[in-house]
């Protein structure tokens, strides 16, 4: 890798280091440098939470990144395919049948239920070996509009419970601790493992399928290794903190604003960046009307919009 | 080097090829000719693997092409398409570096080597001066001589170009055809394209499949092949031989 293209990932990666260590001092309990260490608030409480919206932003970053490249259409999400209904639809039956109390009773509906409607969709789009994209997008747009509508009637039916179902649909990380580090680590190397793997795959998808396939990628065996791992990866990240939207989307227009159109550069800068800016959102979140907090996914667009419209005004000409 | 077998596609109920039975030798210049829907870029797309037949099958160097893993096939053969380039923001340079893609490992950058092949292609082209250029920077037939460059950069013995011709201009388009046509006799590529330009088809290739409903009306020398009587069954349009071996053609009048 070349020194151009190095340098911003790295300053990145020292940009996200820094956040890291800033954002630890900041919280109901003020810390210092010299408190930091030996509190017990930073090892147990905040350390682990930023660690985790920095590994789910990255996440949903790289497969915003990965989607839009494989669909070739800039709109699309990693919720795209189900996901987020699925997982919403898991947590909420877990809430209400009392699950709570479990250790990763909700986390793991919310994970089983969005890998099943992930594997409905796939299954409703395919012939064969035949993996149809259009048909792909309208069944998971179709699917999600269904199972929200079901988790709106399980909310209204189950009035006692609807702010918790609510809160847990919007995203937080309220309730990371160590157990999710230890799980979420191994999903997002080896997903952006893949990921980077098929940098230029990706590049060449964006050219259409025929050409793809005319330069040697298999597109069909490639376009469903890629949708596969992004749907793992999202339905574990939503199971660790729920549904937090528009960094998927959003991050990585604005790096390719920045950076170009070549995902083999875009990839790893969505990752950081899309962890550097969870990260701070999350801190808001937490610090902003101390000491309750605001869901996290509600701070992600109200901050990302603006600081996204900014990105586009300014590059208009190339957009 | 490619042969077509008892080769038929239709789309739903629409017959477009009905058994296509051919080979091109090695280091032929094929034309592929005939009418709008006829089938052209049908049988393209067939050859390149990018499309199943309904019947029949390809076979490259004897072998079935859907035994050749994308990569290997690759290698062996480009396919120029009649779509423009990608929408996002690649550069003609990065466009072009592409088609280096079945040479390289995954996680690989581009050589030294890459990047003369590449150099060389946009060269050939006229469009080194574009390489910083972005798709919609570019005229149309800028973009197709950029296309062009990228089959050119791919290195493969066999060639399949869809209309490479399109929205060139007279000058481009002789300057092309005097590219493919060296191509094809210095380095003994097999080119098989689809075009229009009756004109252009005589003068620079020797060899002809003209279509017509589906079936391959003709096969041979395009000299022959293309003759008055031909191209009235096949496009509809008069035709006069001079005796200097001129052809002129006049459109019929209608009532």
């Amino acid at each position: 890798m070349n020194r151009q293209r190095l340098c911003p990932i790295v300053l990145l990666a020292l940009l996200c280091l820094a956040a890291l260590a800033g954002c630890s001092l900041l919280g109901a309990t003020h810390l210092n440098w010299h408190e930091l260490w030996q509190s017990e608030i930073f090892w147990h409480l905040r350390l682990p939470r930023e660690l985790l919206s920095l590994l789910v932003g990255g996440v949903l970053a790289a497969c915003g990144t990965a989607y839009q490249a494989v669909f070739r259409n800039p709109l699309t999400d990693p919720y795209l395919l189900g996901v987020s209904s699925g997982a919403s639809l898991g947590a909420a039956i877990a809430i209400l049948l009392g699950l709570e109390s479990y250790i990763y009773g909700v986390g793991l509906c919310a994970l089983a239920s969005a890998l099943l409607t992930v594997a409905i969709i796939y299954r409703m789009a395919s012939t064969g070996n035949r993996l149809h994209t259009t048909t792909l997008l309208l069944t998971g747009v179709c699917l999600t509009l269904l199972i929200s509508a079901a988790v709106s009637f399980l909310m209204v039916m189950n009035h006692d419970k609807m702010d918790r179902i609510i809160f847990w649909t919007m995203g937080s990380f309220a309730s990371s601790n160590w157990t999710d580090i230890v799980v979420m680590t191994p999903v997002t190397l080896i997903g952006l493992s893949i990921l980077l793997y098929h940098g230029r795959n990706l590049n060449l998808l964006l050219s259409g399928s025929d050409t793809a396939r005319s330069m040697g990628v298999e597109v069909e065996r490639v376009q469903k290794t890629i949708l596969a791992i992004t749907s793992v990866m999202v339905a574990f990240a939503v199971s660790v903190c729920g549904v937090i939207g528009f960094v998927g989307l959003i991050v990585p227009h604005a790096v390719r604003l920045v950076a170009g159109a070549d995902n083999r550069k875009i990839l790893p800068l969505a990752v950081l960046s899309g962890g550097l800016f969870m990260l701070l959102c999350d801190t808001l979140a937490r610090t902003l009307f101390q000491p309750s907090e605001l869901p996290v996914g509600s701070l992600t667009a109200l901050l990302g919009a603006p600081l996204f419209i900014t990105l586009l005004y300014r590059n208009r000409k190339q957009y | 080097m490619l042969a077509l077998q008892n080769l038929s596609h239709t789309y739903g109920s629409k017959t477009v090829l009905s058994h296509l039975s051919t080979t091109l030798e090695a280091g032929g210049f094929y034309a592929v000719m005939g009418m709008n829907g006829c089938g052209k870029t049908t049988l393209l797309r067939c050859c390149a693997g990018l499309l199943q037949p309904t019947e029949g099958q390809v076979l490259l160097h004897n072998r079935p092409l859907s035994d050749y893993p994308a990569r290997k096939q690759a290698q062996h053969m480009a396919y120029l398409g009649q779509q423009p380039p990608a929408d996002f923001e690649f550069t003609a340079y990065d466009l072009v570096m592409m088609a280096r893609n079945p040479y390289q490992r995954p996680l690989q950058g581009a050589t030294q080597k890459d990047r003369t092949i590449v150099e060389q292609a946009l060269r050939k082209t006229h469009t080194w001066h574009l390489r910083h250029a972005l798709p919609k920077e570019m005229s149309g037939g800028e973009q197709r001589r950029v296309m062009l460059a990228r089959t050119l950069a791919q290195q493969t013995p066999l060639m399949l170009l869809d209309e490479p011709l399109a929205n060139l201009d007279l000058s481009h388009q002789f300057e092309i055809m005097e590219l493919l046509r060296d191509i094809n006799l210095h380095e003994g590529k097999t080119i098989l394209m689809a075009l229009h330009h009756i004109e252009i088809a005589r003068r620079y290739c020797p060899q002809l499949i003209l279509l017509h409903e589906g079936r391959i009306l003709f096969q041979g020398n395009t000299l022959e092949g293309l003759s008055p009587a031909r191209i009235h069954t096949v496009f509809g349009i008069n035709a006069t031989l001079e005796a200097n071996g001129t052809l002129t053609l006049s459109p019929n009048k209608r009532n």
